[in-house]
């Protein structure tokens, strides 16, 4: 009888470990939201009077599915890497033959779904289409790595993800370029948020 | 002279001495004095060729002997001495000299070529777009007569590895030839600036390949190479046919034999590079089609052999592990026949290349004496650091001796070529080896050297800098860069100093002076006759240099960084000027831009004269742009 | 090259089998297991063989009560004499047939010939074959083949979390540890097709991390190394374009323009038994599902979902058969 029990009791509780357990590492299957995918066509325009690089005031500005996700950051870094993407933009993104992707001023914008575009399709001084080898969820990936490294807007995104001992930025002449961007941008923030735009 | 001839005259021996003497001395004074410095009229320009007391006793044939007052290719003659037998700036007159006028061509990227002129029009290429500018030197304002946009395709920026640079072009048969970023050659007629033909040599959109050196005109044959060993490009060689652009041959860098151009005329100098297929067999299996070993530096030709001689870029991949076996013909010289590409003798400066050294530096040929027997020689100052002195018919090497502070290898064994490896320096998978010199780009890289007949030296621009190596596996994706190394560079030694102008005695392997500098040196050379040496840094000092002591005897801060060539011309006006391009760029800013003091970007051509006399300068009054010349170009500015 | 399917069956009947070993990196140590377990179950025999002895037969004497214990009791002192000694010499005996066995299977006892590369990732493994000539050497993965009769050098690595590797019919466990080269070696007597399997907790696809050694004659592992070396003929299939495209930038096929190196060597896929590891048979449906998605089958896997069409699957799929 009390072995008996003690047996039910066994099965319960490796059933309730079982349960307990959630799947560690590369996982892609559990609980996320839906991987949307910039189709939206007003995303290459750029409206009259902001410069590139300015948060876009648009109702579909899709965020970075992996926002915040510290392990979707390694794997896009590892990513970084195996794509060669390392020794074309510096290892940090410090630029060497392609720009610098920890300081601020992108030609081609810098919000995720921009940076997502720029990885997907290519751009025309030698940034090649990712998009025929890499699908979505690995791109939002490397989006998520990029994003960490400093040079991204908007700032907010990456002053946090700096806080939280993410790459300093290469310089000092390049930092206080970017705290004047920065105040540059809060100012365009606030102006967003009175306005209520997102 | 003996003083026999005073000797009935004077008695005691102490008396007969001063005698001579006071004959002597004026004599030999007279005999020393230098002739003044000739107007444009009376200038002998093969005098100011001749080698003073105290040469080392290298000549070279300064073939084809184009007007002293005309430069026509970037390294003036075929055996690269970039000499020129001008000399109405001398040390005597240079404290003068001072900015005559300047042109601006608008472009950030760096800057490394110098400009032509023949007769009395000035021909410019920039780096990307790869604009053609002709200048009429013989009217105030400098107009421009014409312009030619090529609008090289723009994938080509993200592809070249090194800044979107151009090494400028060269004119022959009333042509101006250069290269296009994005994998062309192409000519124009050289009095309207219309297109002769344009030839697409490789597409940067399928495997990054590019085109940055300056090709060389030799016969019939116009030499262009190719660039991208660090996007595993294959290297080859072209030559195209100077009327219409159409291929005559290619001689790849790396595969079987009949690729290379190894015939049965070829026989290298040391026997482990003779064999079969070297090109395919010493590489695993077919890495040799990915084998980078580009041209894109210097080609040099001598007219009595009939030879070209051009170097190799590193073989690809760029981390070692990869691609085990001695990668021929990578970090190599070739010698080749233009007219067909047939390879006469090859060697290796390093094998197995595991830091990026290169062999694409300039093969300078000269003509000296070794071990009391007169040679024809071929100098070749190598990114690893070891200044060759070689025998050009053969391969052999007869001097291996180390310009800049080195520790990768502790020498080159004699007997084969080949380097004794330091087995502490060479490059790990994963580990971080620390403290290797010269860094990847070397003790020199591409910057060319300069050779007086008159001194019999080299002269050059060096760096000191030592890195600390990380390598990686890494994928071939085409289109992206086949690498894997992790590189932090510093400098070398406790100086701290980046950069060093040498003097290189090229019959004994020795310094004979040099003038150390805070930021890397990294511009062409000039020698002139009138025994000065030009060069610049990349934090845009000019100077002139005494080429016999090693004084500086002038400087001048220009507006950006040098990394071009300098080079000297006779204007219409029968003045010399001495020109540079400012424009840091390049992997200077690769290496040093984040450090304090390094230059912003720029593009100007500075033309110096003495006392800044030009047709553009008048005392008094207006002058005017003449002629009704063409328009600049107008691009945007890329960021 | 196709498996060939006329080598036998390797061990009994169940593929982990690590009693059944075949090769002399191996045999000792299971002679050992076997002997030590021999003297283990001799002792607990003799041990309860006493102890029931002793309790059961006891002395019952009709004449009196039991005598009084004999001052002295030299009788017991002896057993205990007799068991320590006994105790020692068996100990003994075991430490030093331990400790040569150690010896003797640390190294080799002819230099190897063929050196390979091991490279654990999560979950696949990577084979580096090193030849004494540069040209010869060559990357696969997931399958080794080995020549019978002659040792083979192990460098094991992993490039990302320790792994272990094991071929429990050859081999013991030589951990793969990031950062550093662990050297073990085996040797195959019989030819034969071996399982091994990662040992070491790695993560999620921990348990679908197996590979397979085959040893055959020397003679057919050098076809089988030539075959390898040879790069994969070009195609004019559809599928070969799509493949480098969508494929290349993660898997090699020596010969295209695919040269990722995140994921196995495909040039050879076909010369191989089984896919993902181990697990799924090399055939045209496991491949095809693979490929679809290979996320249900070994969810956390390196590999994405790839988003092929129909179409683009079969086409890519018959230009990877063509991969022998």
């Amino acid at each position: 009888m009390a072995a008996r029990a003690i047996r039910i009791g066994c099965i319960l509780a490796l059933a309730g470990l079982a349960a307990a357990c959630k799947p560690a590492i590369g996982d892609s299957t559990t609980a996320r939201p839906p991987i949307a995918l910039p189709g939206d066509p007003t995303l290459s325009h750029v409206p009259m009077g902001a410069p590139p690089g300015s948060p876009l005031e648009l109702s579909t500005n899709i965020p970075n599915p992996y926002e915040g996700d510290a392990v979707a950051v390694a794997q896009g870094k590892a990513l970084f890497s195996a794509m060669n993407c390392v020794y074309c933009h510096g290892s940090g993104g410090s630029g060497l033959i392609g720009p610098p992707l920890n300081a601020p001023g992108w030609r081609y914008g810098g919000t995720p779904a921009q940076i997502y575009n720029s990885i997907h399709d290519g751009r025309p001084q030698g940034m090649p289409a990712w998009g025929e080898s890499l699908p979505p969820d690995q791109i939002w990936k490397l989006v998520a790595y990029v994003e960490s490294l400093g040079g991204a807007s908007p700032p907010a995104t990456a002053k946090t993800v700096q806080a939280a001992g993410a790459q300093p930025s290469a310089t000092g002449e390049q930092a206080a370029e970017q705290s004047k961007a920065d105040s540059a941008h809060e100012g365009l923030v606030e102006a967003d948020k009175a306005n209520g735009g997102g | 002279m003996s003083a026999g001839a005073t000797r009935r005259a004077v008695g005691s021996p102490r008396a007969r001495a001063a005698a001579a003497a006071i004959i002597l001395t004026p004599v030999l004074l007279l005999a020393g004095c230098h002739k003044p410095a000739p107007q444009a009229s009376e200038q002998t320009p093969m005098a100011s060729a001749q080698p003073l007391a105290g040469a080392t006793g290298a000549s070279a044939d300064l073939s084809p002997n184009d007007p002293p007052g005309e430069w026509r290719r970037q390294a003036r003659d075929y055996a690269n001495t970039r000499f020129s037998p001008l000399n109405q700036i001398g040390a005597a007159n240079v404290a003068r000299l001072k900015i005559a006028w300047t042109f601006s061509d608008g472009i950030p990227y760096g800057h490394e070529a110098a400009p032509l002129v023949v007769g009395s029009t000035m021909f410019l290429v920039t780096p990307f777009p790869n604009v053609a500018y002709a200048l009429d030197l013989s009217k105030p304002g400098i107009p421009i007569k014409w312009t030619y946009q090529p609008n090289p395709r723009p994938v080509a920026v993200g592809k070249a590895c090194c800044d979107a640079v151009n090494r400028g072009p060269v004119y022959a048969d009333g042509k101006l030839i250069f290269s296009l970023l994005d994998g062309e050659a192409v000519a124009l007629n050289a009095d309207t600036g219309k297109p002769v033909w344009r030839t697409r040599l490789g597409d940067p959109a399928r495997d990054g390949m590019t085109i940055t050196m300056s090709p060389l005109v030799v016969g019939k044959a116009v030499l262009v190479g190719d660039s991208g060993g660090e996007m595993g490009v294959r290297g080859v060689l072209t030559a195209l046919d100077l009327e219409t652009g159409k291929t005559l041959w290619r001689a790849y860098s790396t595969g079987p034999d009949a690729d290379v151009k190894i015939g049965p005329g070829f026989r290298a100098p040391y026997a482990w590079l003779n064999g079969k297929d070297l090109g395919a067999t010493s590489w695993p299996g077919d890495a040799w089609k990915r084998g980078g070993a580009t041209i894109w530096g210097w080609i040099s030709y001598d007219p009595a052999s009939n030879l070209i001689y051009a170097g190799t870029s590193n073989p690809s991949p760029r981390v070692p592990a990869q691609r085990p076996g001695d990668n021929l013909w990578g970090s190599a010289v070739f010698a080749r026949d233009p007219a067909t590409g047939d390879a006469k003798w090859a060697f290796q400066f390093t094998p197995h290349d595991q830091w990026d050294y290169d062999g694409v530096n300039e093969n300078v040929l000269i003509d000296g004496a070794i071990g009391g027997q007169s040679r024809k020689l071929l100098v070749h100052l190598d990114r690893n650091g070891f200044g060759y002195t070689m025998d050009r018919t053969t391969g052999q090497i007869l001097v291996a001796k180390p310009f800049g502070a080195i520790n990768w290898a502790s020498g080159i064994d004699m007997r084969t070529g080949r380097p004794i490896v330091n087995a502490d320096k060479e490059a790990k998978l994963g580990e971080k080896v620390e403290d290797i010199c010269p860094t990847h780009i070397g003790s020199k890289d591409w910057q060319p050297s300069a050779f007086s007949p008159r001194t019999g030296l080299i002269y050059a621009t060096i760096f000191n800098i030592c890195m600390d190596l990380t390598d990686h596996k890494v994928a071939y994706i085409p289109g992206t860069p086949y690498d894997g190394m992790d590189l932090q560079t510093h400098t070398g030694g406790k100086t701290g100093k980046w950069g060093e102008f040498i003097a290189w005695n090229p019959l004994t392997g020795q310094r004979a002076w040099s003038i150390p500098e805070n930021f890397m040196t990294m511009s062409g050379v000039l020698a002139t006759g009138g025994d000065l040496v030009f060069y610049g840094t990349t934090d845009g000092w000019f100077r002139a240099v005494d080429a016999r002591t090693g004084k500086v005897l002038w400087s001048q801060k220009l507006s950006s960084g040098i990394t071009s060539q300098p080079m000297t011309f006779l204007g219409p006006d029968g003045r010399q000027y001495v020109a540079v391009e400012t424009g840091v760029g390049g992997v200077a800013s690769q290496v040093m831009g984040a450090k304090n003091g390094f230059p912003s970007r720029g593009g100007d051509l500075y033309v110096f004269s003495l006392d800044g006399a030009s047709p553009n300068t008048k005392a008094a009054g207006m002058l005017t742009t003449q002629g009704a010349g063409a328009p600049a170009a107008h691009f945007n500015a890329p960021d | 090259m196709a498996a060939p399917a006329s080598l036998p069956a390797s061990g009994p009947a169940w593929p982990m089998g690590y009693l059944a070993t075949f090769g002399p990196r191996a045999d000792p140590a299971t002679a050992l297991t076997w002997g030590l377990m021999d003297i283990s179950i001799a002792v607990v025999v003799i041990v309860t063989v006493l102890v029931v002895a002793g309790a059961l037969l006891r002395r019952v004497s009709a004449r009196g009560p039991m005598p009084a214990a004999s001052p002295g009791g030299k009788g017991g002192l002896a057993w205990i004499a007799i068991g320590c000694a006994l105790t020692t010499a068996t100990l003994l005996i075991s430490l030093v047939w331990t400790v040569q066995v150690l010896a003797r299977i640390d190294s080799p006892a002819t230099k190897p010939g063929l050196t390979i590369e091991i490279t654990g990732h999560q979950w696949w493994w990577e084979a580096r074959y090193q030849p004494d000539q540069p040209g010869g050497a060559f990357t696969t993965a997931n399958e080794l083949h080995i020549p019978t009769g002659q040792p083979v050098r192990l460098k094991v690595t992993s490039a990302d979390v320790i792994h272990s590797f094991w071929v429990p019919a050859l081999t013991g466990k030589t951990d793969t540890i990031p950062g550093r080269v662990n050297l073990g070696w085996m040797q195959a007597d019989r030819a034969g097709v071996y399982r091994g399997q990662c040992t070491e907790y790695c993560g999620e696809e921990h348990a679908k991390m197996a590979l397979y050694v085959v040893a055959e004659p020397p003679a057919r592992f050098d076809a089988w190394r030539q075959a390898e070396l040879a790069p994969a003929a070009a195609t004019a299939l559809p599928g070969q374009t799509i493949f480098e495209a969508r494929c290349g930038a993660c898997h090699s096929v020596r010969g295209t323009s695919a040269g990722g190196v995140v994921g196995p060597d495909l040039t050879h896929l076909m010369s191989r038994r089984t896919i993902a590891s181990g697990i799924l048979p090399n055939d045209v449906a496991s491949l095809s599902g693979w490929i679809a998605n290979p996320q249900a089958l070994k969810p956390g896997a390196a590999m994405p979902a790839t988003n092929l069409n129909g179409a683009e699957l079969t086409q890519v799929v018959a230009y990877l058969e063509t991969l022998k």
